[in-house]
């Protein structure tokens, strides 16, 4: 009887390997791809060379949309927690009327395509006459990214014991005091998790911002998107790569800064 | 303390007023005058006709090649859905009997993916299922096959492309619902004679049911929605819901009929949503939420 739950173990343990090789596979399928030599992508890679990542680095049309991606996806993500983050606060901590409504209306954009959002937000644009820049862009990626700062924030603060506000303004603490100082900490990890899920999303969306953009203000993911459409070689997947670095990169911030198991709210709190 | 109850009553105006007004700007109205422009006439020589009629819908409802678009769209994300299920269900209950820190190490693995963007990862399955790529060579190597598989630009890719990416929601829905289950009830079950497997099939897998229902209608809302992928594996020749409505908008300008067909696309995903809630309510699963 033992023997045979550990064989049943062991066969489960494999297939758990196997399926998280799978998982990682195209990830690792495209760092190894962009060493390649060969113009033509091939995989595994048929020898060593860093060109294509120089050539990626001087070529301003890719370097620009990058510095676009950086900006807008800094700017969503600080701008989706601020809003998202008071926003929160006043759904969880105050009764007013059309509460629930509210709610209802900022967690929105999480049900609805984001396709649908996206055609329009275009016809909206142009209708009343707004040119693509990259404000129209941060427009739409709030949109879409306030619902999760909205979401993970309240979570924090629902569990909070409010009575730990009430001793401290007690105790002669202002109103702002209190809440830098007891209310800030205490939903830190709601609010950077928010902020993380809102970088990302902003930072890799292509389904919303392919009909918002314009031929001069267009993202990293989207301009490879629309490379792809026409040609496929070896460069862009050192383009690829770069973006994977810097999703490694933001990843170990974040897991510096909070932990990445609390940010997907899997671990406990006081870990 | 009138004055003291109304800025009371301001605090929480103030706080929603920044997003509230984003949304009611550029979320709102975008929205509806969509769906205004969904009932619009079109027509290719004078563009957009301000006549109100059912045709946007009744062209796509009535067309057999619309019609067929919309079927496969629905099937390809059934096929994903029971494809993340069927592969998740295993992840999700290895990953709960593992100890503490091994399970959010596994936890954070299945979702690393999810920080890199959709395009790349799109990428790394062209060049994996290409015709002279590695699986490929593989299955020719051990003469299983003499020709590539089509995978690649096929349904079958669309359906690998589309489970990877949303792999990880299946399993942390099965996840959230099979740690709800007591431990002592299926150890009460092989106390009283049955066996492991007979104790997984009749206890464990019925009450982590709601889990592989909420995994299943967010795995399908997802596929339904998804755009990158259909048109990066399907080549432009895997056509669904979206990628439709992106070519109504790029190639053609037939934007009524686009704005139906997003409508269309809405409805089939909230709809989903709504009966699966009323089911879970009301069904016999409701004890397990309360």
């Amino acid at each position: 009887m033992k023997r045979k739950i550990r064989v049943g173990f062991t066969v489960l343990t494999i297939y758990n390997v196997i399926i998280y090789l799978i998982i990682l596979a195209p990830i690792v399928a495209v760092l190894l791809a962009s060493i390649s030599p060969s113009e033509a992508p091939v995989f595994p890679p048929n020898g060593f060379t860093l060109k294509w990542y120089l050539y990626a680095i001087g070529n301003s049309l890719y370097m620009g949309a990058f510095g676009i991606s950086l900006v807008l996806g800094i700017l969503t993500a600080l701008s989706a927690t601020a809003l998202g983050t008071l926003s929160a606060l006043a759904l969880v901590r105050y009764r007013f009327v059309g509460r629930d409504v509210l709610q209802a209306f900022f967690l929105s954009p999480l049900i609805l395509p984001l396709v649908l959002i996206g055609v329009a937000l275009l016809q909206f644009y142009s209708l009343v006459g707004i040119r693509a820049s990259i404000f129209t862009l941060l427009v739409g990626h709030i949109i879409i990214t306030a619902p999760y700062v909205v979401r993970l924030v309240s979570v924090g603060l629902a569990g909070f014991d409010r009575n730990l506000e009430l001793a401290a303004r007690n105790l002669g603490a202002s109103a702002w005091e209190t809440f830098r100082r007891i209310t800030l900490p205490i939903i830190m990890t709601g609010v950077v998790a928010g902020a993380a899920f809102a970088f990302i999303v902003s930072f890799g969306d292509v389904t919303l911002t392919v009909f918002i953009t314009s031929p001069k203000v267009v993202t990293l993911p989207v301009r490879i998107f629309a490379y792809l459409e026409i040609r496929y070689d070896t460069f862009i997947f050192a383009l690829g790569s770069m973006m994977i670095v810097f999703a490694a990169i933001a990843m170990v911030i974040i897991e510096r800064a909070v932990g990445l198991g609390r940010v997907f709210g899997i671990e406990p709190r006081g870990r | 303390m009138p004055t003291r109850r109304r800025r009371l009553f301001l605090i929480p105006v103030f706080l929603v007023l920044p997003l509230l007004a984003i949304f009611l700007v550029f979320y709102l109205p975008p929205i509806a005058y969509t769906f205004i422009q969904s009932f619009y006439k079109f027509s290719p020589m004078k563009g957009i006709i301000k006549e109100w009629h059912l045709g946007n819908y009744g062209k796509f409802l009535t067309d057999s090649y619309y019609l067929g678009i919309l079927w496969r769209t629905i099937w390809l994300s059934a096929v994903v859905a029971l494809v993340c299920l069927v592969l998740g269900y295993p992840v999700a209950y290895y990953i709960l009997h593992m100890a503490g820190r091994a399970r959010g190490l596994l936890v954070l693995l299945i979702l690393s993916p999810l920080l890199v963007t959709v395009v790349i990862r799109s990428l790394g399955w062209i060049i994996l299922l290409a015709p002279t790529g590695p699986l490929n060579r593989a299955v020719m190597g051990l003469h299983i096959t003499s020709k590539p598989l089509p995978i690649l630009f096929q349904e079958s890719g669309v359906i690998i492309g589309l489970a990877h990416i949303y792999f990880a929601f299946m399993v942390l829905s099965l996840i959230s619902s099979l740690q709800r289950i007591d431990p002592s009830l299926p150890l009460a079950a092989r106390n009283l004679g049955a066996n492991t497997v007979q104790a997984f099939l009749r206890v464990t897998l019925p009450l982590s049911l709601p889990g592989v229902l909420a995994g299943s209608v967010l795995v399908f809302v997802l596929s339904v929605g998804s755009f990158v992928i259909p048109a990066m594996l399907g080549g432009g020749k895997v056509t669904v819901l979206t990628y439709l409505i992106y070519q109504q908008y790029i190639k053609f300008v037939n934007w009524p009929f686009g704005n139906a067909m997003a409508f269309i696309l809405l409805v089939l995903a909230s709809g989903i949503i709504l009966l699966a809630g009323r089911w879970l309510e009301r069904g016999k699963y409701s004890a397990v939420f309360q």
